[in-house]
């Protein structure tokens, strides 16, 4: 019933729904000036919007005939009366309001009973004072483009690329002597120039990422730390994090652009959407990685203070670089290989398969630390190899690790 | 290239609604046309939000003011649709009703929207499309502005024939969409306007370019495929501003920051357009 009632007001909109009665004498010299149908397997409508803005439903539905919502016959659901109305419905899309008009009141139905019968009537009955409005075609104003005067632009150095001549400007145009197509005419770099490149790209690589670890350390220190020990006490379970993640990355944002676009209201933020997610999905690999590259810095340079060798001190990012260096250099191989024939690739898909293996490990330790604000999985404080619980507690008698603690608040 | 992405797309949206998706319910389909006769109206403002399905408007023929033919799932979808004879405006299309969960938003959904208006009657046209693809077929029509926006869909929007009257301007706003247009040099608008967030757009400025004239337009760009396609007598000017968008400069040549045809200066229909491009490709095509 209330989608019924939705239905209504979809055609209706806010003009006043009447129920003209049988008998016709109310609806004389009105004029219909359009028309809508509803159909559903339930029932079939029909409404005539006149002049003035009301409206005449006519209702086929669950065996009765209702009339701006008033029941007032019945019919056999599925009879010829029922059949012959959607017919007449099913053609309304094609046809004008007037030509509608008059197959309503030239319906006519073989083999109906009684109560049927009644139904026609009622319906011809309805009908029979409309007439259907006149068109009236608005004059339309075809208009001619509005000229606008463009200032000229001053003469200026012409730069122009892939060409072989230099262009002319000539009575303010600019001639062109022969433009080249493609690129064809670029010539293969040398085998020294092609390491050389390769071996800026990993520099830029390098210092780029030192860059993001350092705003990284700046502005996230404790979340970086977390994700580190998380890689590294967790590597396994960092990597399989990451790895289950990454099949799962392209249907969690064709949802949200499902989401969003569904709404249309939300077609407008989806863009911002789309950056976001980009953005969050490159920080967290990025930062996955870099999180990995401390980790093995942290690793190499303990063991070098194990050995008893000095370490100079900058802190966590000394850690950083050297683990970048040492990801990075992974790749070196690569850079030096890249152009021989079987070495070359190999080498390729080696780094590449590590430096996969590493950036999923680092993307799933983000992942299952929450980026790094959850320390579930971080390493415990053995209190085995520490002896911090026996300093000495400021409650007498009472050592550090049986003290309850107090709440600061 | 381009069907693939478009396959893509579909294949990611189902795969993003199939993690909540169930066994296919029942569905509900209703059906409705509306048609109202030209009385003199002096103008017509269409505004259509149509969430999910298929969309087609085209110039009505005879005497009909508009004629407008819908069918929706009413399991899923509330329709949305209303003439004000006072202020000679058209409100048409489906929203999303419930939640997405057991919703077929498959290519070959059978919701449909099909909407013919007078090409007598000036009209402004607001039309937002959410997961529905969209075939707008402008020509012949008397459009005096348009706002279209798209969410996830393929959508294609034509003017084969010139505008009959002037339009101020037509703007086109695209989520993750592949879109073309085509014809806009038969828009006779004084104002383009597209801002692309991910996907392919592509804008064909082909058409009926009146004497004289100069077409402004702005161009955003997130993530995506912006191809350009101008007719070989058409004047352009670029200014494009990129953070990591390629451009190919076939045709162009430099001055100062902007890009100009080479063209420009022999041409009397001249197109300006400002590009800010973040991440992706434009793209230029010069046609006959």
């Amino acid at each position: 019933m209330k989608r019924f009632g939705r239905r209504v007001s979809f055609c209706l909109g806010s003009v006043a729904t009447v129920w003209l009665v049988g008998t016709g004498a109310g609806v004389q010299a009105q004029e219909v000036v359009g028309h809508s149908t509803v159909q559903s397997p339930q029932e079939g409508m029909l409404i005539l919007e006149l002049g003035g803005g009301n409206s005449l439903v006519i209702t086929l539905a669950d065996g009765k005939l209702l009339l701006g919502g008033t029941e007032v016959a019945t019919y056999r659901p599925g009879g010829p009366l029922e059949h012959a109305w959607r017919e007449l419905l099913n053609h309304a899309r094609e046809l004008d309001t007037e030509e509608l008009l008059r197959a309503v009141q030239d319906l006519e139905v073989r083999e109906l009973v009684e109560a049927e019968r009644v139904a026609l009537q009622a319906v011809e009955a309805a009908v029979a004072g409309l007439a259907a409005a006149e068109a009236v075609i608005p004059e339309v104003v075809v208009s001619v483009p509005e000229i606008v005067v463009v200032p000229e632009i001053p003469e200026v150095v012409v730069e122009v690329p892939h060409v072989r001549e230099a262009p002319v400007v000539r009575d303010r145009r600019v001639v062109i002597p022969q433009l080249r197509r493609g690129i064809a005419f670029e010539e293969s770099p040398s085998l020294i120039g092609g390491i050389a490149g390769s071996a800026v790209s990993l520099l830029a690589t390098f210092i780029a990422l030192a860059f993001m670890g350092l705003g990284l350390l700046v502005f996230a220190p404790r979340q970086l730390e977390t994700v580190a020990d998380t890689v590294w006490h967790s590597f396994g379970r960092s990597f399989l994090a990451g790895l289950f993640a990454q099949p799962l990355l392209l249907p969690v944002f064709g949802m949200m652009v499902v989401g969003l676009a569904l709404t249309v209201v939300g077609i407008l933020v989806l863009p911002f959407a789309i950056l976001a997610f980009y953005l969050a999905l490159v920080l967290a690999v990025l930062s996955g990685y870099i999180a990995v590259a401390r980790t093995v810095g942290e690793v190499y340079l303990r063991r070098k203070m194990a050995r008893g060798e000095a370490v100079r001190t900058w802190g966590t990012y000394r850690y950083i670089v050297y683990g970048l260096a040492g990801l990075l250099a992974i790749w070196l191989p690569a850079v030096v290989l890249g152009s021989v024939p079987v070495a070359g690739p190999i080498a390729i898909v080696v780094a590449a398969l590590i430096t996969w293996v590493l950036a999923t490990a680092g993307f799933g330790a983000t992942i299952i630390s929450r980026a790094g604000l959850r320390g579930t999985f971080v390493r415990r404080i053995d209190q085995a190899l520490t002896d911090e619980q026996f300093w000495p507690s400021e409650v007498p008698g009472v050592r550090t690790h049986q003290r309850v603690p107090r709440s600061r608040s | 290239m381009r069907s693939s992405r478009r396959r893509a797309l579909v294949a990611l949206a189902a795969l993003g609604v199939a993690a909540f998706t169930q066994e296919a319910a029942a569905q509900s389909w209703r059906t409705i046309s509306s048609a109202r006769q030209l009385q003199g109206e002096q103008q017509l403002t269409v505004d259509v939000e149509f969430a999910s399905g298929t969309f087609r408007l085209q110039p009505a023929a005879g005497t009909a003011l508009y004629r407008a033919e819908l069918m929706y799932d009413a399991d899923y979808f509330e329709p949305r649709g209303k003439y004000d004879a006072a202020t000679h405006t058209l409100k048409i299309g489906v929203t999303i009703d419930r939640g997405t969960h057991n919703l077929d938003l498959s290519d070959d959904s059978p919701q449909y929207l099909n909407l013919a208006i007078s090409p007598d009657v000036p009209a402004a046209l607001k039309l937002q499309f959410g997961l529905a693809r969209a075939e707008i077929d402008l020509g012949g029509l008397s459009v005096a502005g348009a706002s279209v926006k798209t969410g996830a869909s393929e959508s294609w929007i034509g003017f084969s024939r010139p505008n009959r009257i002037n339009c101020r301007s037509f703007e086109i706003a695209v989520g993750a969409a592949e879109l073309l247009v085509e014809g806009l040099g038969n828009a006779r608008c004084r104002r383009i306007r597209a801002i692309g967030g991910a996907g392919d757009l592509t804008l064909d400025f082909t058409g009926d370019w009146h004497a004289e004239v100069t077409t402004r337009g702005d161009i955003k760009l997130g993530f995506g495929t912006l191809t350009l396609r101008f007719p070989k007598e058409l004047g352009v000017e670029l200014d494009i501003d990129r953070l990591l968008a390629s451009f190919d400069q076939r045709g162009f040549v430099k001055r100062g920051s902007r890009y100009v045809s080479t063209n420009y200066d022999s041409t009397r229909a001249r197109l300006r357009l400002n590009i800010d491009a973040a991440i992706g490709e434009i793209h230029v095509e010069w046609v006959n």
